[in-house]
């Protein structure tokens, strides 16, 4: 139950009137973990459409996770791309670190693996 | 019954503390309960079967709720306002990414990234202003506006809830329906004080294809709940009968206690006319005429007043 990319993927700033550019969240991580789910083909297939690949493998490189930069073209049937894909989305988890907004700077903290979006006082 | 409402002793942030938190995972009953409520909830999701979904967990405290969904094979993401909840969470280690976040400030997602999503007993918090700066409707329209936009096209959306009052119900239905939102409210057990179970039910696309599920009343045999499909009633968009904007505002009802309604893209709204000469008319036809840069009399309390009948 750490955070994983792909829900790195899909997070963007919720500061009030941060509306463009406020994705993706860049990240930094101080602890790492790397689980072991199972492969599921499907799965990620059924979720190729809706990644942004660009920032996935920006945000992967950040945490020394190896993608190629460019999604290939048979990335439905190319099984390998696939493995790599699920091990980036699913299985490298960020136990402790931030997710920095790219427009607004605001910094979102991870702790125990649980990233905090809660607003503070002054966002509300 | 005088059992006190949680949402009236304080914020839920506060109130799910530590020992609060550890019912979830100690009372077997809460837990029978929430699973329970799960299995129905993702039964009227209605999901392309066989299929893994990805699916949002909306206050999903200790994840007693999502252990069903990662059961049933889906991969769901879980969210909750409640620090002492999602550590428990934690411990359980339940098989999700989990984010603190509050619904009422809206869900931190891109647009449609959901393949459909639940939540157990948590939409009725929102109805309350627990801060001087809550205001339970524009968080209630806030959130279902993030909700919808996070969701793909054809998905649902199914709330658990435990209404405080009609005013919760039609605020809740009257907010979602404003967002895009087709759907209705799904009432299990409708005659039974304690079996009773209200299910928001949402749709995010064109409500055409939307069909209530039909509820539970504890009569129909087991293997009647795969049809859940063929009853409840449906609201149109091409009808046209006079009766499109009554629908509108009241819904239509089957009789196992299910009430639908549509979104606003569904029907040709039809605005109240207001009345030739009334206040209103003449109030805003001066506003016009001002806009027009024409010399009108300022608005007073005169202004559309009828005169005294005098001899």
């Amino acid at each position: 139950n750490e955070m994983h990319l792909l829900t790195q993927n899909m997070l963007q700033c919720i500061k009030k009137g941060c509306n463009k550019d406020n994705f993706p969240l860049r990240i930094s991580a101080q602890e790492l973990r790397t689980d072991e789910r199972e492969y599921d083909r499907d799965f990620v297939i059924r979720m190729l459409p809706r990644i942004e690949y660009e920032a996935l493998s920006r945000s992967a490189a950040e945490i020394g996770v190896a993608l190629p930069p460019q999604m290939p073209a048979d990335a439905q049937s190319n099984d390998a791309f696939l493995q790599l894909l699920h091990h980036a989305l699913m299985n490298v988890a960020v136990v402790t670190g931030t997710l920095t907004c790219p427009n607004c700077a605001r910094v979102y903290i991870i702790k125990n693996g649980i990233p905090n979006m809660m607003p503070n006082e002054t966002e509300v | 019954e005088n059992m006190a409402r949680p949402e009236l002793i304080g914020p839920p942030e506060i109130f799910y503390n530590d020992t609060e938190a550890r019912k979830y995972t100690q009372s077997s009953r809460i837990m029978e309960i929430q699973a329970r409520m799960t299995e129905r909830a993702l039964e009227l999701l209605n999901l392309p079967k066989g299929a893994p979904a990805f699916i949002l967990d909306l206050g999903c405290g200790s994840g007693l709720s999502g252990e069903v969904l990662s059961e049933a094979g889906h991969t769901w993401v879980g969210l909750d306002i409640s620090a002492s909840m999602l550590e428990v969470a934690r411990e359980r280690e339940a098989d999700a990414d989990l984010l603190e976040s509050d619904m009422g400030n809206g869900l931190p997602f891109r647009q449609g990234m959901f393949d459909g999503a639940i939540s157990i007993s948590a939409i009725q918090w929102l109805c309350n202003a627990d801060r001087s700066d809550h205001n339970p409707r524009k968080r209630i329209m806030v959130f279902f506006n993030s909700l919808y936009k996070c969701l793909t096209r054809g998905a649902r959306a199914v709330f658990q809830f435990y209404p405080a009052s009609m005013e919760q119900v039609h605020l809740l239905t009257h907010c979602a329906m404003k967002t895009g939102f087709s759907g209705g409210l799904v009432v299990d057990y409708p005659n039974s004080t304690k079996a009773k179970k209200y299910f928001l039910c949402l749709f995010a696309g064109p409500p055409t294809q939307y069909e209530l599920p039909r509820a539970k009343t504890g009569e129909e045999s087991e293997d009647d709940d795969s049809d859940n499909h063929s009853g409840g009633e449906m609201v149109d968009d091409d009808d046209d009968d006079g009766d499109a904007s009554d629908a509108d505002q009241e819904g239509g009802e089957n009789a196992a206690g299910a009430v639908s309604f549509a979104g606003k893209n569904s029907h040709r709204r039809r605005k109240k006319k207001i009345g030739v000469k009334s206040r209103q008319w003449i109030i805003s036809k001066k506003q016009k005429l001002r806009e027009l840069g024409k010399e009108v009399r300022p608005d007073s309390k005169y202004s559309g007043r009828k005169r005294k009948i005098r001899f």
